[in-house]
């Protein structure tokens, strides 16, 4: 027979949340109040004058457990808050970037919208939407002339050039994630929302933490994955064919927040947490066979050897997991006046100069020169290598 | 299919894939490239002086094998004016330290270069494998790690040498970034990619001249150097044990050669980053020093994972290392009568912030440097001596 919970002291407590019995109710307000935490921190540094304003969202949504569980915790929150007289609007647009490319941008009755249908149903309270990952070409907070996109055909033919020319698996995922990145930082800047918010667990925040020391951007962990302003610059595309080649000007620069309200739950919670809503966990699409077993090193990224290390550690070294996200919390943001023009994270000159010192010209690296003091060291890697 | 050529002197045939950058080499223009960076790194480091006397630790091993053949060649031919000794320390481990010393003494006459042993138990009165005896084959991995440390410098000061030089990689300094996160500790994230380390407080420096070079180079070099080293791992260590962090550095080298080496970036890169911006390089928490177990890291071998989980758990607060240990040994009991007083440290940071810096001391029994009041051998000591019976049978 279970325990009862620890929380309520209702009988037959079936899980087991941070090493004490807990019934079902108690998780859900749990992993719930967890999150709701968050928005208020949220709303409290971000809010701009006393007088209540409008919370206004966007969130990315994969369609993966835990972006799911940020949706469904936004429709309640949502419901909650206008059932509030006198509370101010809360309304978060959830959106979903479609990166399936064989399929032209402009296409209806995709997997991807008919997914998204089903997610509108199961949440009226929150507006979901569907962006096409080729309207990232026409996103300026990337400097597109310092990364090798070919100008011909349509935008999507364009981007599957680009990504097919990259060298390794590891470089399409890490561009891949930053072009979504970008894609709805645009989204809500461009419809003047307030916030942009991710659904990263800690075990996911862990991984990325761990996935950026492995592609050379230490320097941009603490920006990556700390809560809070985060600068967006912006460049003018010169029209002028004969100016290829020359980057373009960077235009403007504002702080834009960016926050990830899921940080302080491990990922098998936020698994646990849906089981107790089956009816949103059946939206969820079952993962891929081929990612659990072990598949030739060839054709995995850091990002999934990461990912799979951190599977293997969270269940029995959870403390692991929370260490790294908190350790990498406590590093400093430093900022410098220039910004990579890939990534947007500032750029790192003293570190680049002392490394390049130390290891020595690499003739390799002649090929990027044209791109020299406009990526970062990561990006520049994901670019030629 | 014609056997590829090397692409640096275009005219004999390629024997080497670098594990680095893929590039094709014949035998001579690897070991000459290999040979250049480790210049390299020492020219733009400022690593030595003119007439320096330089101790490099050799444990028979490949990595310190390579770098005293590679720092002799470079002493030669770039006329670094270095004068070059081995180090040795013997941890009284049958069946492994007594062979590979062997190794050293022969190194020592191919290089006709002095060789210093300093032992374990003439040091602490202890060797490894009555350490063994008493806590057992678990654990007694981080009393070897803590007694090296000292071990190197205290025998570089008998020889009056101020500058050691260890065989650490770039494979072991992405281990220690790696492992410096998962184990939360910002501090030692702050040092352990320091090319570097110790010098003000304590009398020696240590540096690494092979930081950037590849595990996988290092066992080319010595393969088509033909150099005779020991590679049998140590005993108490077996190899199924090695650390989780080493055994992920291996899947990302296979995902993408260039990520160790990335990770040495992002390492020194956070290390800036830190509270205290990487300004307290000290050589204390280093690993291995010299190749000394089979994994790398005396901390990362085994349990680790779950040792640094339980004392999550149980006492967040209190230093874990310590916790560990005396759980197989004595419990350490600061207040009773016959421990020394630990002073209370008075320094403070400025600004209190949520960040506790480490300050730099030194032990109050033997001198050596420590964060702590008593450091961490003399602690270690203590709680194996307690548990030494009054009277020993002399044999």
């Amino acid at each position: 027979m279970a325990a009862s919970c620890s929380r309520c002291k209702a009988p037959d407590a079936k899980f087991e949340l941070r090493n004490v019995a807990t019934c079902e109710n108690c998780f859900r307000e749990y992993v719930d109040s967890k999150v709701i935490k968050r928005f208020t921190v949220l709303q409290r540094e971000t809010r701009a004058s006393p007088k209540p304003e409008p919370r206004r969202y966007v969130a990315g949504l994969s369609f993966g457990p835990s972006s799911t569980a940020l949706t469904q915790i936004l429709d309640k929150t949502a419901q909650y808050q206008a059932s509030r007289k006198g509370s101010s609007p809360f309304e978060p647009l959830v959106v979903h970037i479609d990166t399936d490319l064989s399929h032209p941008a402009d296409a209806h009755d995709t997997p991807a919208q008919k997914l998204l249908a089903r997610y509108r149903e199961k949440f009226p309270n929150v507006s979901l939407e569907c962006v096409h990952l080729s309207k990232v070409l026409s996103v300026n907070t990337i400097d597109w002339t310092t990364i090798p996109i070919p100008g011909d055909g349509s935008d999507v033919e364009r981007l599957r050039q680009f990504f097919s020319s990259l060298p390794s698996v590891t470089s399409r995922a890490d561009s891949l994630r930053l072009f979504i990145r970008h894609l709805l930082l645009h989204v809500a800047l461009e419809r003047s929302y307030s916030a942009l918010l991710f659904g990263h667990s800690t075990t996911a925040l862990a991984s990325l933490t761990l996935s950026e020391v492995a592609n050379g951007r230490g320097f941009a962990v603490p920006w990556q994955i700390s809560d809070g302003l985060f600068a967006v610059c912006t460049y003018r595309r010169t029209a002028d064919p004969a100016s290829a080649g020359e980057s373009s000007q960077e235009e403007s620069k504002i702080q834009f927040p960016i926050y990830y309200p899921l940080r302080e739950i491990l990922k098998n919670e936020i698994v646990t947490y849906l089981s107790t809503m089956p009816s949103v966990q059946d939206l969820i699409p079952s993962p891929d066979k081929a990612s659990s077993s072990v598949v030739s090193h060839k054709d995995q990224s850091i990002e999934e050897v990461m990912a799979r290390y951190f599977d293997g550690v969270e269940g029995p070294y959870s403390g692991i997991v929370t260490n790294v996200v908190r350790t990498a919390g406590k590093l400093d943001r430093l900022e410098t006046s220039q910004y990579c023009r890939l990534c947007g994270i500032t750029l790192d000159e003293e570190g680049d100069s002392t490394w390049a010192g130390e290891l020595g010209d690499d003739p390799a690296d002649s090929s990027l020169t044209q791109s020299k003091g406009k990526l970062c060291y990561g990006c520049k890697r994901s670019m030629g290598g | 299919m014609p056997p590829t050529t090397c692409v640096r002197c275009q005219t004999n045939k390629a024997v080497v894939k670098r594990p680095k950058n893929h590039h094709k080499l014949c035998r001579d223009c690897f070991i000459a490239v290999f040979e250049d960076e480790v210049h390299h790194t020492i020219v733009s480091s400022k690593l030595f002086y003119r007439g320096e006397k330089v101790a490099i630790g050799a444990s028979g091993g490949k990595d310190s094998t390579v770098l005293a053949s590679v720092l002799k060649t470079l002493n030669e031919r770039h006329d670094y004016g270095l004068d070059l000794v081995l180090l040795s320390i013997d941890e009284g481990i049958k069946g492994y330290r007594d062979d590979s010393l062997e190794t050293v003494k022969r190194n020592a006459v191919q290089y006709d270069m002095p060789l210093k042993i300093v032992g374990y138990d003439e040091l602490y009165g202890w060797t490894m494998d009555q350490v063994v005896e008493t806590i057992g084959k678990k654990g007694n991995c981080t009393y070897c790690g803590v007694f090296r440390r000292q071990a190197l410098d205290r025998g570089a000061k008998t020889l009056e040498i101020k500058h050691v030089v260890t065989g650490h990689n770039a494979d072991d300094v992405a281990e220690t970034v790696l492992m410096n996160l998962l184990r939360g500790d910002l501090p030692r994230l702050s040092r352990s990619t320091s090319i570097v380390t110790g010098g003000s407080l304590n009398d020696v420096k240590r540096s690494k001249p092979l930081k950037y070079a590849y595990e996988k180079e290092i066992v080319l070099y010595a393969h088509h150097k033909k150099l005779d080293y020991f590679s049998t791992e140590c005993i108490y260590s077996p190899e199924a044990f090695r650390g989780t962090a080493r055994s992920l550095i291996k899947n990302l080298e296979k995902v993408r050669p260039s990520a160790i080496l990335d990770i040495v970036r992002s390492g020194e890169d956070m290390a800036r980053l830190t509270p205290d911006k990487g300004q307290g390089a000290c050589a204390c928490d280093e690993g291995e020093g010299m190749g000394g177990c089979g994994s790398a890291d005396a901390k990362t071998s085994g349990n680790d994972l779950a040792q640094m989980e339980a004392s999550l758990k149980e006492k967040p607060t209190a230093n874990g290392l310590e916790t560990e240990i005396t759980s197989n040994a004595t419990p350490k009991v600061i207040d009773s009568d016959d421990v020394v007083k630990l002073p209370i440290r008075q320094r403070r940071s400025k600004e209190p912030g949520p960040v506790q810096l480490q300050t730099l001391g030194k032990c109050v029994k033997c001198g050596y440097m420590s964060s702590q009041a008593m450091c961490q051998a003399c602690t270690l000591l203590e709680g194996l001596n307690k548990n030494r019976p009054e009277i020993s049978i002399e044999g």
